[in-house]
């Protein structure tokens, strides 16, 4: 066996995960330390660990636990605090992390155990948007609405949101135990009324936003969007919910009922 | 889901959320750099300073501005002061200039209720009410003269006056919908360094006529 290959044999990667039994629990850290194989990411090193379970001091633990789906970062499910930042494991390559590559959940959401999330509260953020276009008879409503390409186009980049909460996890508006519904849910409020049907119940979607834990809680901070591993434009998202919400507000002082219009739009 | 209007909420909160972000603008920041640029006149001497910053025509235009400045000043720090509550800061993960800006905005209003308070204090309600007469334009030239703290402070409170206000507009443009997207925040970022430096460069100056003064007048004897 030449050197080259007897020492790229012996490269490792070394990991320290947060290992935490069950909701609210305390927690540590476990190091692991795995051969390096070229291209890995950190879900395939976390399958590495799975496989055999002992840390870097010859004890076997419990595997660790951690969500991911796709593999391909459209899931959403692998978010978690790579090295401090929060991103999708799925697509954090192994080459470009800096060692021991630390392995945290994403703080803004109770943890379930270990590596994994309970995400509700982005679910009920997008229940309480009304993030879904109504449909109603299961009879052929005929072809829909025309939309111009170019409506289309900025909708199809907020249509990519994949629920991750990175935005969340990002934000420093966002605390574990408060109401604000965060980026994600406003730019979905945004798409579905820009859509020629959801535009319907546009002003239920705005007036969602209002009150507590609505829109108003953003702190301009604008870490989600730099965050968001889809790229979605979040700030212009929320920039354009206030405008939204200020011209509901506006109306609400100086229009009668009767006068205002059922959606957006000018007039 | 219901497409009934009668489902809405009638009722906008309008008061707890958006009215401490409002009133910061109207009037305060109008009330601000009026306030700025009476003092200005500090250049022209005591006589000019104490007709345009202490003396009001009438009694009842000085408890008008009182309560013109101070009930949206405290509207707006109660309103700050709950938001406060949730900031959690994460500026050593995430380091970028947008993050940072939102970390001074919230440092400076720390330090400006500090300055406000000790500044009310000393120069509006303490002279007034224990002295029976409005601070004269020597007592304060000469504290700021001879008195380090009462430098350090003006100093550093109005930086953070000027940070806060400058930088409070562009976020007051995109909370109440004026700046529609990201691009148009960019391109309002020039004019938000402009006038924090204009806001600055007018206390600043105000502090430096203040200190020559003084300088000429002497120390109390």
């Amino acid at each position: 066996m030449d050197t080259a290959q007897a020492s790229a044999t012996t490269k490792t990667v070394t990991f320290r995960i947060w290992r935490q039994d069950g909701p609210g629990g305390e927690g540590h850290y476990d190091e692991f330390r795995i051969p390096y194989s070229k291209g890995a990411n950190v879900v395939s090193c976390l399958m590495e660990i799975q496989r055999n379970p002992v840390t870097v001091q010859g004890k076997k633990v419990a595997p660790v636990v951690w969500d991911a789906a796709c593999l391909e970062e459209v899931c959403g499910s692998c978010a978690m605090n790579i090295n401090g930042r929060v991103r999708m494991a799925c697509s954090a390559l192994i080459d470009k992390l800096e060692q021991p590559i630390t392995l945290e959940p994403m703080r803004k959401f109770p943890v379930v155990r270990d590596l994994a999330v309970n995400r509700d509260r982005m679910f009920e953020a997008l229940k309480r948007v009304k993030g879904w276009i109504p449909v109603d008879g299961t009879h052929n409503l005929g072809p829909g609405p025309r939309q111009s390409p170019k409506d289309q186009a900025t909708m199809y980049v907020l249509s990519t949101c994949i629920t991750c909460g990175s935005c969340l996890e990002a934000c420093p508006q966002v605390t574990l135990d408060n109401a604000f519904v965060g980026a994600a849910a406003i730019s979905q409020a945004r798409l579905f009324n820009m859509h020629p049907t959801g535009e319907m119940n546009a002003e239920e979607r705005t007036r969602a936003l209002m009150g507590p834990g609505g829109v108003q809680d953003c702190g301009k901070a604008q870490n989600c969007v730099k965050v968001c591993p889809k790229e979605i434009p979040l700030v212009t998202s929320i920039a354009a919910m206030n405008r939204e919400v200020s011209k509901v507000l506006i109306k609400d002082i100086f229009f009668k009922e009767e006068e205002k219009k059922g959606h957006g739009g000018p007039g | 889901m219901s497409t009934e209007a009668a489902a809405l909420p009638r009722k906008t909160p309008l008061l707890q959320s958006r009215l401490g972000s409002f009133l910061a603008v109207l009037p305060l920041s109008i009330w601000v750099l009026n306030h700025l640029w009476d003092n200005l006149s500090a250049f022209q001497g005591a006589e000019a300073w104490e007709t345009s910053v202490t003396t009001y025509a009438h009694p009842f235009s000085q408890a008008v501005a009182f309560l013109i400045s101070l009930v949206p000043l405290l509207i707006h720090t109660g309103w700050g002061l709950a938001r406060l509550f949730t900031f959690r800061p994460n500026n050593l993960a995430y380091g970028y200039y947008d993050n940072l800006k939102y970390l001074l905005q919230r440092l400076s209003a720390v330090g400006l209720l500090a300055f406000l308070g000790a500044h009310l204090w000393k120069a509006f309600l303490a002279p007034r009410l224990l002295n029976g007469a409005p601070e004269a334009f020597d007592d304060i030239a000469r504290e700021m003269r001879f008195h380090g703290p009462t430098l350090v402070v003006y100093v550093l409170g109005t930086l953070a006056a000027s940070y806060h206000l400058a930088n409070g507009l562009q976020g007051f443009g995109m909370a109440w919908g004026i700046f529609s997207s990201e691009r148009s925040m960019r391109r309002f970022e020039p004019w938000v360094i402009v006038l924090f430096l204009v806001l600055l460069a007018m206390s600043w100056g105000v502090l430096y006529a203040l200190y020559q003064a003084g300088e000429a007048l002497g120390p109390r004897l």
